[in-house]
């Protein structure tokens, strides 16, 4: 039997744990969401930060932003020189029960991604990864902060690449807003399963909800932020089938 | 030239008018072809069909050229996705142009995708990890909303009966989320005789 590996999900006061969000403040305000990696070497599990970028580069690619009903959309950032140290080595809480988010770890902007060795955030090796939204105001997430378990002995080690992208696409989930899912299609069920490809259904169902496509007012807010390439055609392409359409009705008319 | 335009378009088809009338159909619908993984084993949704009921409206506007309009409605049977405590709905509504020809109906056309995703709040207990917790559940209803591009093909074996095919494409600006939506079914015309 396969190894049961564990994701974990530590939440503040502010931040409810749901399964879909069912809170406004919950979610960021603007969908084209930047991913920042941490310059700090994981000296234990042999990801460089080059290497994390890369990868979560495949899991915001390869998950999240192929969702077409959702405007969500990850970027990749920078890899940050800022604090290296103080986010690879300082506890995600500054008290337990409930979290107290630890403030010297505060992330200001967006989601940033970085090893941690801290035995208090990683107590088992199974916990691969924790995630908390840990700056939250004005009803909306302005930071979030995703540790994966640098601790010496932790599992990363045993995965695949493909596996250890799945571990950041979950988290990454999060860190977005969503919880856990019941069923073991979706990429946020609790655990890894034998093969991970895509999101499930419940993710799609999870991220729509929380960042809903509207088009056709998104549009074009939506094409500035797609830097995946193609032409952005798609509006004027409809606007001239209705013009077509309008031009033969006339004429019949006529 | 606008004349040429219809003239173009229309020249091909053959001459088999049908006067305006509704149809009902019952169709399997694939959403997001290729986007969503169905179980652990990672099988993607090439062919996870949920049931839809398709009404639509033929609008005759050229007898002579076999040339018409289709106002259509289309919506699934609300689903779980696996989560019995959440729920969602699709609904279609496009509008298309359609050519008839012989037995066949072609057509294309734009339209607007809904769906709908809503729960009645609460918690649901939940591994997580090392422990179990309570996550919190949707309250309320949000709808996504996706310009469309449809089209569909007829063959219609009996007068009244036709079996129909197409499909919906969606973010055609963009790489990632571009998709195709495919669904198959059967239609009843109401009062389509000449
Ligand atoms: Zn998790």
């Amino acid at each position: 039997m396969k190894k049961l590996l564990i994701f974990f999900l530590f939440t503040s006061l502010q931040a409810h744990a749901f399964t879909f969000n069912n809170n406004i403040e919950a979610r960021f305000e603007d969908p084209s969401i930047v991913v920042n990696i941490n310059g700090a070497d994981c000296e234990n599990s042999q990801l460089d930060p080059d290497t994390l970028y890369q990868m979560a580069y495949d899991a915001v690619t390869d998950y999240w932003n192929q969702v077409p009903s959702s405007s969500l959309f990850l970027k990749m950032g920078t890899i940050t020189e800022d604090a290296t140290n103080t986010f690879y080595t300082e506890p995600i809480c500054s008290s337990q029960d409930p979290c107290v988010p630890n403030e010297n770890i505060k992330v200001d902007k967006y989601i940033l991604i970085s090893c941690n060795d801290d035995p208090q955030n990683f107590p088992s090796k199974n916990i691969l990864g924790l995630t908390l939204t840990n700056n939250i105001s004005g009803g909306y997430i302005r930071g979030a902060l995703f540790l994966l378990n640098d601790t010496p002995g932790n599992l990363f080690n045993d995965l695949s690449r493909d596996e250890i992208v799945a571990v950041i696409a979950h988290e990454i989930g999060h860190a977005v807003g969503l919880g856990h899912s019941p069923t073991e299609d979706a990429l946020m069920y609790f655990s890894l399963i034998p093969k991970r490809r895509s999101v499930g259904g419940d993710d799609i169902a999870g991220v729509t909800y929380l960042y809903p496509k509207e088009q056709p007012f998104g549009i074009i807010s939506c094409a500035s932020i797609d830097t995946g390439g193609g032409p952005h055609f798609f509006f004027p392409f409809l606007l001239g089938l209705a013009l077509i359409s309008f031009i033969i009705r006339k004429v019949k008319i006529s | 030239m606008r004349k040429i335009i219809l003239l173009i378009v229309l020249l091909p088809l053959a001459s088999n008018a049908r006067k305006n009338h509704f149809s009902l159909g019952l169709e399997a619908f694939n959403q997001f072809t290729g986007k969503t993984q169905v179980n652990n084993e990672g099988t993607l949704n090439y062919f996870s069909p949920q049931l839809f009921i398709a009404s639509e409206y033929f609008i005759n506007i050229d007898k002579e050229n076999n040339f018409s309009l289709h106002p259509n409605i289309s919506f699934g049977i609300p689903r779980t996705n696996g989560d019995e405590n959440t729920h969602s709905m699709t609904i279609v509504g496009s509008f298309a142009a359609g050519w008839t020809l012989d037995q066949f109906l072609l057509q294309v056309g734009l339209g607007l995708e809904l769906n709908l995703i809503w729960a009645n709040g609460g918690t649901e207990r939940l591994n997580n990890g090392d422990t179990y917790t309570d996550f919190w559940l949707p309250s309320g209803l949000h709808t996504s909303r996706n310009l469309i591009i449809n089209f569909s093909g007829d063959w219609f074996f009996l007068y009244n009966w036709a079996l129909r095919t197409g499909g919906y494409v969606y973010n055609l600006e963009s790489s990632h989320k571009r998709s195709l939506s495919y669904f198959f079914g059967v239609h009843y015309h109401f009062g389509a005789e000449k």
